[in-house]
């Protein structure tokens, strides 16, 4: 393991042998992503020994890292998805998540283009941010929840604009005009496919009979206008059967998957946040990139992205979301500073969470932390 | 006003209800099962095939002309399948400290941003059924063994339906 200090001293330590955490690595996500095949006991025992045991293996000494208030983490190959601002590094019983600021980005490259572009690194100009939210559940008839997620999220910012359907978010991925939306907040069903990570995605909904075209560059400042399809199809258990019976015949289940964001999107929003089932859950591809629904955000142009990791508890969840964006919006706090207030005074009100990270910890920061 | 549990609907569920109801029930049953071998969480996972294997020579015991694949028959079949969850589930019901216990890890389940259950998982509720003999978590325990016996006579009497009455 490299530790890079802010002043660009170079320390290296060894991290816990190869044998020992592979095996321990792959039944730890096994257990957190597919919490079906396991029983919530043993997911709760195997995160245990993670956050108090094996887990303190993948990070530097705590002297290497007690005086720093942010940790910017670049994990390689396995270690992607890990998630290690839930280990207890020290005998205290604090986790890394209430100790330091964290944000995790799958190569260095991609942090300083994320740096690079973060509105709030640029001086930004005083005006508040403006905040889209869309909160849609196509499949488990909770519609009203994921909308109240959103909307809640959004009144912390002036005047949020109200999202519906994926056209209406696409209209403001359009490359062609710059988007005045500094944040989006996407409440809904994530879907990562193993097998072909580009068709992972976000189930939303769409109008009927509505149909709309994208601009694609086809040559410098050429673009030729195409009809636009989803690039996938939705999964079969998202059928229309869960929209909301008076809405049947307006709207109808669509996917936004990470190969249609691959191709004609844009954004330079400072946070996407993304709440949804494993949005932030990928799979390691050429040269350790780690292809994702969230990464995917960053990579179109975005400072930051909050992702879930594995299924979000949604009264949790909604808590934390909420506290981290009265805290952030306002302004003067970065993210990753915001996100660690904001899981300190959850844990601190409810003490049972903390003994349960498995519920308020698939929530991460990726990429810019400030 | 309180919430209805999932008993007070069972048995009119939504199919997805249905199937979250067994995936729990079965979750609930590896967490505080008791029985002559330890029962791994792994069953959840196994294929029905798999676990054929393991309930055949069970039910040979009633019915000593069955075989595994009748019994995955059984188990691929959405209609046999849901009647064998039935029963188990009925008799989960019969106990009231153990059905509270699935009811609240059932409303645990439907807080979570997750998908559809798309699995029944129904080999995996038979074969604990039939081997767990009691239930214990903290201070509550719970005799679950004659369940198990009126489970296997009914998959049994589900096999000879497929093997066409024999």
């Amino acid at each position: 393991m490299l530790v890079l200090h802010e002043d660009g001293v170079l320390q290296r330590f060894p991290l816990l042998a190869c044998e020992d955490c592979v095996p321990r690595v792959e039944r730890l996500l096994t257990v957190l992503q597919a919490p079906t095949t396991t029983t919530p006991t043993t997911q709760a025992l195997r995160v245990e020994e993670f956050s108090h045991g094996w887990g303190r293996g993948l990070l530097p000494p705590w002297d290497a890292i007690a005086d720093k208030d942010v940790l910017i983490i670049v994990p390689h190959d396995l270690l992607h998805g890990v998630p290690l601002h839930l280990v207890k590094p020290t005998a205290t019983d604090a986790f890394l998540a209430t100790s330091h600021g964290i944000s995790y980005c799958s190569s260095g490259t991609l942090f300083r283009r994320c740096v690079q572009r973060n509105a709030a690194r640029r001086g930004r100009p005083l005006e508040p941010r403006r905040c889209a939210t869309l909160g849609v559940d196509v499949l488990t008839d909770k519609d009203d929840d994921y909308r109240g997620l959103a909307d809640a999220f959004g009144r912390h910012f002036v005047a949020p604009l109200r999202l519906e359907t994926r056209t209406e978010l696409k209209d403001h991925l359009d490359p062609r005009v710059p988007t005045a939306v500094d944040v989006f907040c996407v409440v809904c069903h994530g879907y990562p496919d193993g097998t072909e990570p580009r068709q992972s995605g976000l189930l939303l909904k769409d109008s009927s009979g509505v149909t709309s075209f994208r601009g694609v560059r086809v040559h410098g400042d050429q673009y030729l206008q195409f009809r636009d399809w989803p690039f996938g199809t939705v999964p079969a258990a998202a059928s229309t059967a869960a929209i909301v019976p008076s809405e049947r015949e307006m709207f109808y289940a669509a996917s936004l998957t990470v190969g249609e964001l691959m191709v004609g999107a844009r954004t330079m929003a400072e946070l996407v946040a993304l709440f949804g089932c494993a949005t932030g859950t990928g799979e390691v591809g050429a040269g350790d990139d780690y292809r994702s629904l969230a990464y995917q955000w960053l990579k179109l142009g975005a400072a930051s992205v909050l992702a879930n990791l594995w299924e979000a508890d949604l009264p949790v969840l909604s808590r934390l979301a909420d506290r981290f964006a009265a805290i952030w919006a306002p302004g003067g706090v970065a993210k990753a500073l915001a996100l660690r207030t904001a899981t300190r005074q959850l844990l601190d009100e409810d003490r049972d969470l903390a003994s349960r990270p498995a519920l308020w910890g698939s929530l991460v920061l990726l990429g810019d932390w400030a | 006003m309180s919430r209805l549990s999932v008993w007070d609907r069972y048995p009119d569920l939504e199919s997805r209800e249905f199937r979250e109801l067994v995936a729990v029930t079965a979750q609930t049953l590896v967490d505080t099962g008791l029985a002559a071998e330890p029962v791994s969480s792994e069953i959840l996972e196994s294929s029905n095939r798999a676990i054929a294997r393991d309930l055949t020579p069970t039910l040979q015991k009633s019915n000593p002309h069955v075989t595994d694949w009748q019994v995955q028959a059984v188990l691929d079949d959405e209609d046999l399948a849901t009647e064998a969850c039935r029963r188990v589930l009925d008799e989960v019901r019969r106990r009231p400290d153990l059905a509270e216990r699935v009811a609240a890890a059932y409303e645990e389940r439907l807080q979570k941003m997750t998908g559809i259950e798309v699995v029944l998982l129904a080999g995996a509720l038979v074969v604990l059924a039939i081997r767990i003999k009691r239930v214990r978590w903290g201070h509550h325990e719970v005799d679950f063994e004659p369940a198990g016996e009126t489970v296997a006579s009914f998959v049994a009497e589900l096999v000879k339906r497929i093997a066409g009455g024999a």
